[in-house]
């Protein structure tokens, strides 16, 4: 039944592997690894020593954390899933892959990274979490992944195998569920060449945003280092998979459960609840067919143990096995409500990420790529010690950053929460005194990232040394193979179901995009109709909250905003108070639904490594923020934010806000015809009138042009959009 | 047809690529646990879906009520509470923690030494709320501002906190701060002190 039963020299096929496209993908993670790794150092030092932002806006806090997860997410891991792809799937079918579609696939994806980092840093973000590239390389990433996704079809149609192996399941749900993914979250009306506001606003915009966020990290980071596993770990260990039948009900109940978890990124917010009770239901779901995933890795290598001690490749790969595992059982339960409110908004949710980042993601690709490099130049690695070395460093630099970032979360969430019983109060009301207790713990972290980073540089010394070595690129690798596969009648007797379906690909890739697609309708849909917004009306009513219409922002405050998004204060602010006491005593009465109705795209935000902003409308006078804003040191002494100089140099483009509002108009928010013709006397109205307020205060005058008065007017706004909520809580 | 149940899981079911799948079960206790939390995860969403369980909301508003109950003030009339604050104003142990809730919560606007910034000078004999005695301090510290950006601090801070931070504002009347800000408001003699 399989082609290996005829001798290897009667087969009719020579087939000739592309193994310059694997070459390129594989130098093209190192590359980007590099980047990804040492901007996520700087990040991490910026956040013990606010200094080192530098006053620029190009290498502020705010605009590097986007570059730092686009760069490992998309450049590092996106690379290191191509290249494996691209080497196990050809030879896993037998064929080669289409020569244009994979050029254009490599070279494509490159430009997309290139024009990532020149746009990043220079606050051209959408302002949404892992989907911040704006309107034109959203459209390329559309392009690039269905050229892809379409190389992928002409291999498996052109297989010289019947069936496709698990690890090739495991590619076609990714290239499915991400092209659904991208496609929904990034619909955008843009406004100029690099700016777009989303289509969707507030609680919708969340939900859409972390159905697509969570699945990233499920059809990005899980499912194609799922069918990497399946096929790089029996090629090392030299051992059969451990359970074929264990892979069909993992990889099924894997991908159907997913995605229906985005929901537990939103647990106790203002999300109406019973999207939150389905996110958590399914999360915990989740937690055993992840599992199925690292037992049948892990009983693959337990069956190679005595291996591991002299293989570091395998080391690697049981390593990324053990912290999928970790990662896969933390999630789950974070997932549940009452662990969310405490690990929420902390670090705690960092080291989560990290475990799986840099265990899962990073071991596996890093053993990846030393099994790679000598099959793909025809040289053992230049020194097969220093892999060790490379694995020891980056251990400990795990274990470091993770067990740091666990204690800071804990801590801090504990802190937060901690509410005094004889008065009722918080412990902690001082923002600042969590912080504090915390930023030893961001040292220990850097630490952490340092000795990962030295660890990859072995690595990639290791891998130019051995690459300079060889003189010449081995030609690519030819064998011998069957003819290409026909499905014929008489093949489907004798096979078991699953087994007809591992010969029809293209039924197979439907049926997972059709469970995703279901999974995603129902949680989606009920939302984004609206249905958020109608049942607060009576909750609201009874105690008093806002629960009203929200006006609309005015133009200045439309510039403001856009600005808030532009610096990424949404990576340290979050904009939604949780129904849970110790933020209503913090913050205010719990935030509702309509309060971010016009909110294109929603700043709920995921982190708290500053306050909520939420209700500091009017918290604050002008003056405040104008000195605070400048420099947080002047008003909060050991504050650890940025400072922002350049807002106060650049001037505001008046000009642009009628073309902004006419945007977002067409999104939805309700600006009148007046509106958008007044738009730019209205702003010059309201800037000139909190200049002159600023002025009286003691500011220098002129500042009714520049950018600093538009973000106070924004920050003044927070919490006041709607009639001023009875408190809820407070005294 | 062979079913695979029945085979020896260490019999290889299938090869490609030279990687050989074999067939074992799934342990049992991963079986176990999956089919358990299936089971929880109906029955939990049932029970909250279903309209069994409390909502957030509603609890939200249970323990709002219960921490709200804890935070009664005694029912302590003007003269008491007056009396408390020149307990305080007079204890220099007591003062000395007013201070120190000042430098960390008031401090940002008002100076370490009440000489003003963002908030006014608290060392003159100008008021812009009250007549700058002790009572009138506690009032305007305890119910803020907000409209011009005086925090509320009653519902921040400790009841205790709150008046040791008040005492000690009466405590700077008269001196002389490092960089006093220009007055602002009227100049009042305080009426009912102590
Ligand atoms: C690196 C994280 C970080 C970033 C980025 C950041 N902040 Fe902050 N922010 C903080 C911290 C920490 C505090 C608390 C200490 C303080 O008041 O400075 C804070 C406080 C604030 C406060 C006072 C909140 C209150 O209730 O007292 C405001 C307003 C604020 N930030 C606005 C912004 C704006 C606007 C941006 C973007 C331009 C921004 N922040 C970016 C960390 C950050
Ligand atoms: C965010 C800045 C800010 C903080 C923090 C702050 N204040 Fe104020 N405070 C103000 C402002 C602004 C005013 C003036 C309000 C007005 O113009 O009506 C004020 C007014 C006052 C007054 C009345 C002064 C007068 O002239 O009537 C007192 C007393 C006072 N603050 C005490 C405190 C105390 C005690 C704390 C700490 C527990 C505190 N403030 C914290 C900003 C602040």
């Amino acid at each position: 039944m399989t082609a290996h039963e005829k001798p290897e020299q009667e087969l009719p096929d020579l087939v000739r592997y592309d193994d310059q496209t694997v070459r390129n993908f594989t130098l093209a993670t190192l590359v980007w690894a590099g980047v990804g790794f040492l901007v996520g150092l700087v990040v991490a030092l910026q956040l013990a020593i606010p200094a080192l932002n530098f006053g620029l806006p190009w290498l502020t806090f705010g605009r590097l954390r986007p570059l730092h997860t686009n760069a490992v997410i998309f450049a590092f891991a996106g690379n290191a899933i191509f290249a494996g792809i691209y080497y196990s799937m050809q030879r896993l079918l037998k064929t080669r892959a289409v020569d244009g579609l994979s050029k254009f696939h490599f070279w494509g994806w490159q430009l997309i990274i290139v024009s990532a980092a020149l746009t990043l840093p220079f606050g051209f973000t959408t302002g949404k979490e892992y989907a911040e590239l704006e309107w034109p390389i959203d459209i390329a990433i559309a392009v690039v992944w269905i050229a892809f996704g379409a190389n992928m079809i002409s291999m498996v149609r052109r297989r010289r195998e019947p069936h496709l192996y698990v690890a090739i399941w495991f590619y076609l749900a990714t290239f499915a569920t991400i092209a659904l993914l991208h496609v929904v979250n990034s619909v955008e009306i843009p406004v100029s060449f690099l700016k777009s506001y989303p289509v969707y606003a507030g609680v919708q915009d969340a939900l859409v945003q972390w159905w697509y966020g969570h699945n990233a990290v499920a059809f990005f980071l899980t499912t194609p280092f799922l069918g990497l596993m399946y096929y790089f770990v029996p090629k090392v260990a030299k051992e059969p998979i451990y359970s074929y039948r264990l892979s069909v009900v993992h990889f099924w109940s894997l991908i159907l459960i997913y995605i229906w978890a985005g929901p537990h990124h939103l647990l106790n917010t203002a999300l109406p609840e019973w999207a939150q009770t389905v996110g958590m239901a399914f999360s915990v779901m989740l937690w055993i067919p992840s599992w199925g995933g690292m037992i049948n890795g892990l009983f693959t290598v337990r069956q190679a143990w005595h291996r591991v001690r002299e293989e570091p490749i395998l080391r690697f790969f049981a390593a990324a096995l053990i912290a999928y595992g970790m990662a896969t059982f933390e999630g789950p339960l974070l997932s549940i409500k009452s662990v969310s409110a405490l690990g929420h908004y902390t670090d705690w949710i960092i080291g989560h990420v990290h475990g799986g980042a840099l265990g899962w993601n990073g071991f596996l690709s890093f053993g990846m790529v030393y099994f790679l490099v000598p099959k793909l130049w025809g040289k053992e690695m230049y020194r097969k010690s220093w892999i060790n070395t490379h694995f020891w460093l980056a251990t400990i630099g795990i274990v470091l950053y993770v067990v740091s970032m666990w204690v800071a979360g804990i801590t801090q969430g504990m802190m937060w929460m901690a509410i005094d019983h004889a008065s009722g109060k918080l412990v902690y009301p001082d923002f600042v005194e969590t912080v504090l207790r915390i930023v030893p713990l961001y040292y220990v972290r850097a630490l952490g990232g340092t000795m990962y980073l030295a660890g990859f540089v072995v690595m990639a010394v290791n891998v130019a040394k051995t690459i300079a070595s060889a003189k010449t690129v081995p030609a690519d690798e030819t064998v011998r193979a069957p003819a290409i596969f026909k499905v014929g009648r008489e093949w489907f007797q004798d096979q078991k179901p699953h087994r007809i379906l591992e010969g029809l690909p293209v039924a197979l890739l439907t049926l997972a995009f059709l469970g995703v697609l279901a999974g995603s309708l129902i949680e989606l849909v009920p939302i984004l109709t609206g249905a958020a917004y109608h049942d607060e009306v009576t909750w609201n009513a009874v105690n008093g909250a806002a629960g009203a219409i929200p006006r609309t922002y005015r133009p200045l405050e439309v510039a403001g905003r856009d600005i808030y998004v532009r610096e990424g204060c949404y990576l340290c602010h979050s904009q939604m108070i949780r129904q849970l006491p110790f933020d209503v005593l913090r913050y205010g009465p719990a935030s509702t639904p309509e309060e971010s109705m016009w909110d294109h795209p929603f700043q709920w935000g995921s982190k708290r490594t500053g306050p909520d902003l939420a209700r500091v409308g009017g918290k604050y006078p002008d003056s405040w923020h104008y000195r605070h804003m400048r420099d947080p040191r002047d008003v909060s002494p050991q504050s650890i934010m940025p400072t922002y100089p350049w807002l106060y140099r650049q001037t505001l483009d008046f000009a642009e806000l009628p073309t902004k509002l006419r945007a977002l108009r067409r999104v939805g928010v309700p600006y009148s015809d007046a509106d958008v013709a007044n738009a730019e006397a209205d702003a010059r109205t309201q800037s000139g009138e909190i200049a002159a307020k600023l002025a009286s205060d003691g500011a220098p005058a002129g500042t009714e042009t520049r950018e600093i008065v538009a973000l106070i007017a924004y920050l003044q706004t927070l919490g006041k959009m709607t009639p001023a909520p009875t408190k809820v809580g407070g005294n | 047809m062979a079913d695979e149940r029945k085979v020896n899981p260490d019999e290889p079911v299938h090869e490609i690529d030279g990687i050989v799948e074999l067939n074992h079960p799934a342990p049992f206790w991963w079986q176990a646990i999956f089919y358990a939390s299936i089971v929880w995860a109906i029955g939990y969403a049932g029970y909250y879906l279903g309209g069994s369980g409390m909502s957030r909301k509603e609890a939200l508003q249970q323990e709002l009520a219960e921490l709200a109950a804890k935070d009664v003030r005694p029912n302590a009339s003007p003269e008491q509470e007056l009396a408390e604050l020149k307990a305080i104003y007079t204890d220099p142990n007591r003062l000395a923690s007013g201070k120190a809730v000042f430098t960390k919560n008031c401090a940002s606007c008002h100076a370490v030494d009440g000489g003003g910034g963002i908030g006014p000078n608290l060392t003159d004999k100008h008021w812009l709320h009250g007549d700058g005695s002790i009572g009138a301090i506690l009032k305007v510290v305890r119910e803020g501002v907000p409209e011009k950006g005086m925090p509320p601090w009653g519902p921040i801070l400790k009841r205790e906190e709150v008046m040791a931070a008040a005492s000690f504002v009466r405590s700077l009347r008269g001196t002389t701060p490092a960089k006093p800000k220009a007055p602002q408001g009227d100049v009042v003699e305080p009426k009912a002190d102590f």
